[in-house]
């Protein structure tokens, strides 16, 4: 069956709320009999000609507007105004960084005009908290974690380094097919270039190495295929929102992937090294990273087997006693130790090229049950037959093909599914809802038109994610104001067509940041490794809970299995695999954090005495401070009124030989309210 | 208002807000109605006389041929070699066979053999049901936990009791439905009492860890303390305060309200909890059936009693790990220690759910991640073996009195009414009232099972 996708988008709103119920009543199955057959909108061509509807709405700010407004307006609703640029500061400074902005912002040069939001905005895109807050969205598709986690919990010492990278990347707006490709390849590109370069190049292909692992596995086969099968399915998922895991065992149940397809991608990840050994407890490759000091480290250690090489002879030829046997035998054991050793380089999670080979299908998945036919190395042929082809040298793994691949301009997924995961970080929603999954059981798109656009426009600046996200930051659709009207709530519950902004809950991240941040105890020092319980120790064997830091979430060492209990409360759950979109649950345990845990009333408390002296009373100026703090906002005089009422309460309670403070409580209440942990 | 409007996902997402309660039917989840709890109790697929689970978890993998798997030609035949092949793939070599140190006696009407490891649990012999013939694939800790616990050793997946809880929701709208006492958190971790896609609240809830002493658990953030109550009460007349104003300036939006509210049942499991946790508030006769009053079962006499209070409290799968089973060398002295631990707790367990009345409705499960070689490893351990192994079930639901399965001679592979571990789980669903096969989740594009596309109920289980 052949279907015309976009002109359903301009149809009439009885049509799309019939397609809707239509939904409703059949389930999924409705939509994949819909969109089956060769014409599913996401392997077809970008269109890059698309141009934004003409209008002459005086509320259009940029072109992005121009679409959204459009479908508004078929639908016969209105665009919400502009939030207040108190509350559009706070969204956007939560948004880009992960943090709010600071209260003096509010109190000693209050933003006046769209000009300040602009001039904010600029700003935060060139703070290095930015990179910080992207860096860890794209850490969860990397399934980013400092440990190896199931069987064998042996700490990743070095992931740090491709967390590092991540952040910088971002920061300096690396362009996201240079950025791809580094992850994927980074080790075959040219080495002519500065160390610094050729360090992060390596670094970026912990990319495919930080999954988890069946260290101890005894099937080693099986071992080293299940990675590969990790590889592909994060890969996979995360660059193209393709589900190709499940053509491991079969063809894919409903998107156009063969077994086939799978194998051949599954060639390029068998000819590529990920394992140093394959041992008892096997162990994965580190390669050694550029730096101006080797040279010398390298000397340096040379001269000391030299030295103590020298030391031995010389003890040798005098050893006449059992005590000098005994000594030069400690010696032999020493000098053997530091050659084995090497010199102290610096090293990476990385990968390396292979033995180059293709393999067969695995008949139903299983190693030991193969296809007679090898597949060739190459790419899934649904998407790759309308590309210009590329074809893969059969002396290399085929990981430097698999990434100029991805990255060519023609590639119908690359930068859609891209673009599609910054719009959801400033919507908590995609054009596209399932943004790691464009495939047939997918949602499909609410906006096709601007999704093609924006992709368009992502391979128009060369790739700059900094380009998308400046749009989308200033475009009238995301600064809109978040109560939906009455209109909007019957016609549209879930805000598909944005007619207002969504009212979004912080990460959990951002939540143990910002109650820090709130008592000035948030340590914003940037990258390197953060102290491990058992440093340099093959095994994690730590609790998991005992890494006090209070640098950023994001440098706190992700244990897996043994995640923070703080994060797992609020949804961010075990680093194991690719994780495209946090959930946003409300369980009890939430509030029981807020209620009890040390980390919110020791911040509250510091908040209160920098607020106050006095415990028991606040002048208008400290409520002020205090609400500017948790909420970038000042108290109404309902809520002044408020707090005075709930200090008298406190202090009534507060039995008069506790050292609580009245003022603390009042904090640590406004925590724990919603506008604190919520973007409006 | 959104409730004939309202999406899958979104329904979901809101059974985690207490907005509403789900009951299955066809395999489909269907919105029924605004209740006040974070999840309340569905209909069961079929009807069922178990309502609840206590999942006796022996992390390291005790050893079938030594338990409760008799094997005379073991005896006769020690330190000859096994007259066939061993696994391919093995975790580590092994010798000749090697006999068990411990004698087998039938036990009870049924007739049922439990070697001498287990004197008081052999009382209770016609209570028990065996499964002898389980197998799995995975010869690794880590693997054979995620294996058991989640059906998955190579992706992640929801757990047993996160399913169960999934399923079933929850009898007390004051309890969280799956809580499990003292597990491992190496050996997949989190991931074994996890919820992996399925939303979040069903995700057990932990109470202390392995190797930590039952005296001073609790579960995190709760606070207790009296005189806090006050303030807290006060603060958290402050907190809805705030929050109305703010849904009051910014509409209806049911996140918000269920943020409010959720203040109000935390408050409400502060209030329960604690003395529920309070093992103090048994008589001694009871702390007594459970061994607490001696060193050597004491710690995990406080596992099953909780672990009984906790149930009939009404939370749905309570699990209580026991270690560390993985006996390479010294087997006898180990293991010896280890059944001494559980024998009189998990006697007691059972005596005391039967004078409740909760014996019924309240399955009760034994099992490790896998069982032991017939083979010795150095000279008195035994390896790992995924190739058979036995669990025990008593109470809601089961036919007592039944030994399903037969492994060979010598207990190194299950050879006759083979259960894999996909056909335990879909045992365990049926026991409880679901229907493995219609117990889905649409996650990334497909629905899920606990049994993946696998799975066989051993009807002859089945009460």
């Amino acid at each position: 069956m052949k279907v015309e996708f976009y002109p359903r988008l301009k149809s009439s709103r009885r049509v799309l709320l019939g397609f809707r119920a239509a939904l409703v009543l059949l389930g999924s199955s409705f939509l994949s009999a819909f969109a089956q057959g060769d014409e599913h909108w996401a392997y077809a061509a970008i269109d890059t000609r698309i141009t934004p509807p003409v209008t002459n709405d005086p509320r259009v700010l940029n072109p992005i507007d121009q679409f959204i407004f459009a479908q508004l307006r078929i639908h016969e609703l209105a665009p919400n105004p502009s939030a207040n640029l108190p509350t559009l500061f706070r969204r956007a400074a939560y948004d880009m960084t992960g943090l709010p902005p600071s209260p003096e912002c509010l109190q000693s040069s209050p933003p006046t005009s769209q000009q300040d939001y602009l001039r904010f905005v600029d700003r935060l895109l060139n703070s290095p908290r930015f990179g910080e807050h992207w860096g860890r969205r794209w850490l969860d598709l990397a399934r980013y974690a400092d440990t190896n986690g199931v069987d064998e919990n042996y700490n990743y010492l070095q992931a740090w380094r491709y967390r590092d990278y991540v952040v910088q990347a971002l920061n300096q707006d690396k362009p996201y097919d240079r950025f791809l490709t580094e992850q994927i390849a980074g080790d075959l590109l040219s080495p002519d270039v500065p160390w610094q370069e050729q360090a992060e190049q390596i670094i970026a292909t912990g990319f495919l190495t930080l999954g988890p692992k069946m260290l101890a596995e005894q099937d080693k086969e099986k071992l080293l295929i299940d990675i590969v099968d990790e590889q592909i399915d994060t890969l996979a998922r995360t660059t193209m929102g393709m589900t190709i895991g499940c053509a491991r065992c079969h063809d894919h149940k409903f998107d156009p992937l063969s077994k086939e397809d799978y194998y051949a991608l599954a060639g390029i990840f068998a000819s590529t090294k990920t394992m140093a050994n394959t041992d008892h407890v096997s162990f994965w490759n580190e390669s050694i990273i550029p730096h101006p000091d080797n040279a010398k480290l390298t000397r340096h250690h040379q001269q000391e087997i030299e030295e103590r090489s020298d030391t031995i002879e010389a003890l040798r030829r005098t050893a006449d006693s059992e005590d000098k046997k005994k000594k030069l035998q400690q010696l032999e054991k020493e000098l053997k130790k530091l050659r084995d050793q090497g010199p102290k380089l610096p090293k990476a999670m990385a990968v390396m090229e292979g033995q180059p080979h293709n393999i067969p299908v695995h008949i139903r998945g299983n190693h030991t049950t193969k296809g007679s036919q090898l597949i060739p190395r190459g790419f899934p042929q649904r998407v790759a037959q309308q590309m210009k082809s590329v074809s893969i040298n059969s002396a290399q793994s085929g990981r430097r093909e698999l990434a100029a691949w991805l990255t060519q301009p023609d590639h119908p997924l690359t930068a859609r599914v891209m673009v599609n995961r910054i719009w959801q970080g400033y919507f908590g929603r995609g054009l596209v809802a399932t943004p790691s999954n464009f495939g047939l059981r997918g949602s499909p798109p609410s906006h096709p038109l601007l999704l093609d656009w924006l992709a368009a426009e992502l391979i128009r600046a060369d790739w700059s994610l900094k380009h998308i996200h400046r749009l989308i930051l200033t475009s009238a659709t995301y600064q809109q104001s978040s109560q939906a009207n009455e209109a909007a709530r019957g016609i549209d519950p879930d805000n598909t067509l944005l007619s207002h902004q969504n009212q979004r809950r912080l990460s959990a991240e951002s939540i143990r940041d910002s109650i820090l941040l709130a008592g000035d105890r948030l340590d914003l020092t940037m990258g390197g490794q953060v102290e491990q319980a058992d440093q340099n120790a093959t095994y994690y064997r730590g609790k998991g809970n005992e890494f006090h830091s209070r640098r950023r979430a994001l440098y706190l060492p992700i244990i897996r299995g043994r995640g923070y209990e703080m994060f797992n409360t609020f949804d961010y759950p075990d680093s194991g695999s690719h994780l495209a979109q946090r959930t946003s649950t409300i369980v009890p345990h939430q509030a029981l954090f807020m209620l009890n845990d040390p980390m919110v009333s020791e911040s509250a408390a510091t908040l209160a005495k920098t607020a106050s002296r006095n415990a028991h009373e606040l002048t208008d100026a400290q409520m002020d401070h205090i609400y500017a703090t948790l909420y970038f906002r000042r108290p109404t005089s309902i809520e002044r009124q408020r707090v005075r009422r709930h200090l008298d309460q406190f202090s009534q309670t507060i039995e008069a030989t506790s050292d609580e403070s009245p003022v603390a409580a009042l904090v640590h209440g406004l925590m724990a309210a919603n506008e604190f942990i919520y973007v409006e | 208002m959104w409730n004939n409007q309202i999406s899958r996902r979104e329904a979901l997402r809101l059974a985690g807000l207490g907005l509403g309660a789900f009951s299955l039917s066809s395999g489909g989840l269907t919105m029924v109605g605004r209740q006040p709890s974070a999840i309340t109790a569905s209909p069961s697929h079929i009807p069922s006389r178990a309502k609840r689970i206590i999942f006796l978890f022996m992390h390291g993998g005790p050893s079938h041929i030594d338990t409760f798997d008799h094997k005379p030609l073991l005896s006769r035949d020690n330190g000859k070699p096994l007259p066939f092949d061993k696994p391919r793939v093995q975790f580590a070599k092994t010798g000749n066979l090697l006999r068990s140190p411990w004698s087998f006696a039938q036990h009870g009407q049924s007739g049922a053999w439990i070697s001498e490891l287990f004197p008081r649990l052999a009382t209770q012999a016609d209570q028990l049901s065996f499964i002898k013939s389980i197998h799995g694939s995975n010869e690794a800790h880590g693997g054979a936990l995620l294996k058991i616990h989640t059906g998955s050793d190579t992706f992640v997946r929801p757990s047993m009791g996160a399913w169960i809880s999934y399923g079933l929701g929850s009898e007390n709208p004051d309890l969280p439905s799956f809580i499990t006492i003292n597990p491992t958190l190496g050996h997949g971790g989190v991931q074994n009492f996890g919820s992996a896609f399925l939303p979040p609240i069903h995700q057990a809830t932990r109470i202390g860890a392995r190797g930590q002493s039952m005296k001073n658990v609790s579960i995190a953030n709760l606070s207790g303390a009296q005189a806090k109550r006050r303030l807290q009460e006060a603060q958290l007349a402050l907190i809805r305060q705030q929050n109305e104003s703010q849904i009051n300036r910014l509409g209806f939006n049911p996140d918000l309200t269920a943020r409010t509210d959720s203040f109000d049942l935390a408050y409400r499991m502060q209030s329960v909890a604690p003395a529920l946790l309070d093992l103090d508030q048994e008589s001694e006769a009871t702390r007594e059936l459970y061994g607490i009053s001696e060193s050597t079962t004491e710690n995990f006499g406080r596992q099953c009693l909780l672990a009984r209070r906790l149930s009939e409290a009404g939370v749905r799968f309570v699990q209580c790990s026991h270690g560390y089973w993985d006996q390479h060398s010294k087997l006898q002295e180990q293991h010896g220690k280890l059944a001494q631990q559980i024998d009189q707790p998990i006697c007691g367990l059972l005596q005391d759910l039967e004078t409740r009345g909760l014996l019924d409705e309240t399955l009760v499960i034994w099992g490790g991640e896998f069982g032991r070689t017939p083979t010795a490893q150095g000279k008195d351990g035994r390896d790992h073996n995924p190739h058979a192994f036995t669990w025990w079930f008593a109470g809601g639901g089961i036919k007592p009195g039944v030994s399903h399965g037969i492994t060979d001679d010598y207990g190194y592979y299950a050879v006759q009414d083979k259960v894999h571990i996909h056909d335990l789980h879909a045992t365990i669903l049926r026991l409880m009232g679901l229907d493995h096969e219609r117990l889905t989740y649409r996650h990334a594009g497909r629905d899920f099972r606990l049994t993946d596309v696998e799975g066989t109920v051993v009807k002859e289980l089945i009460g």
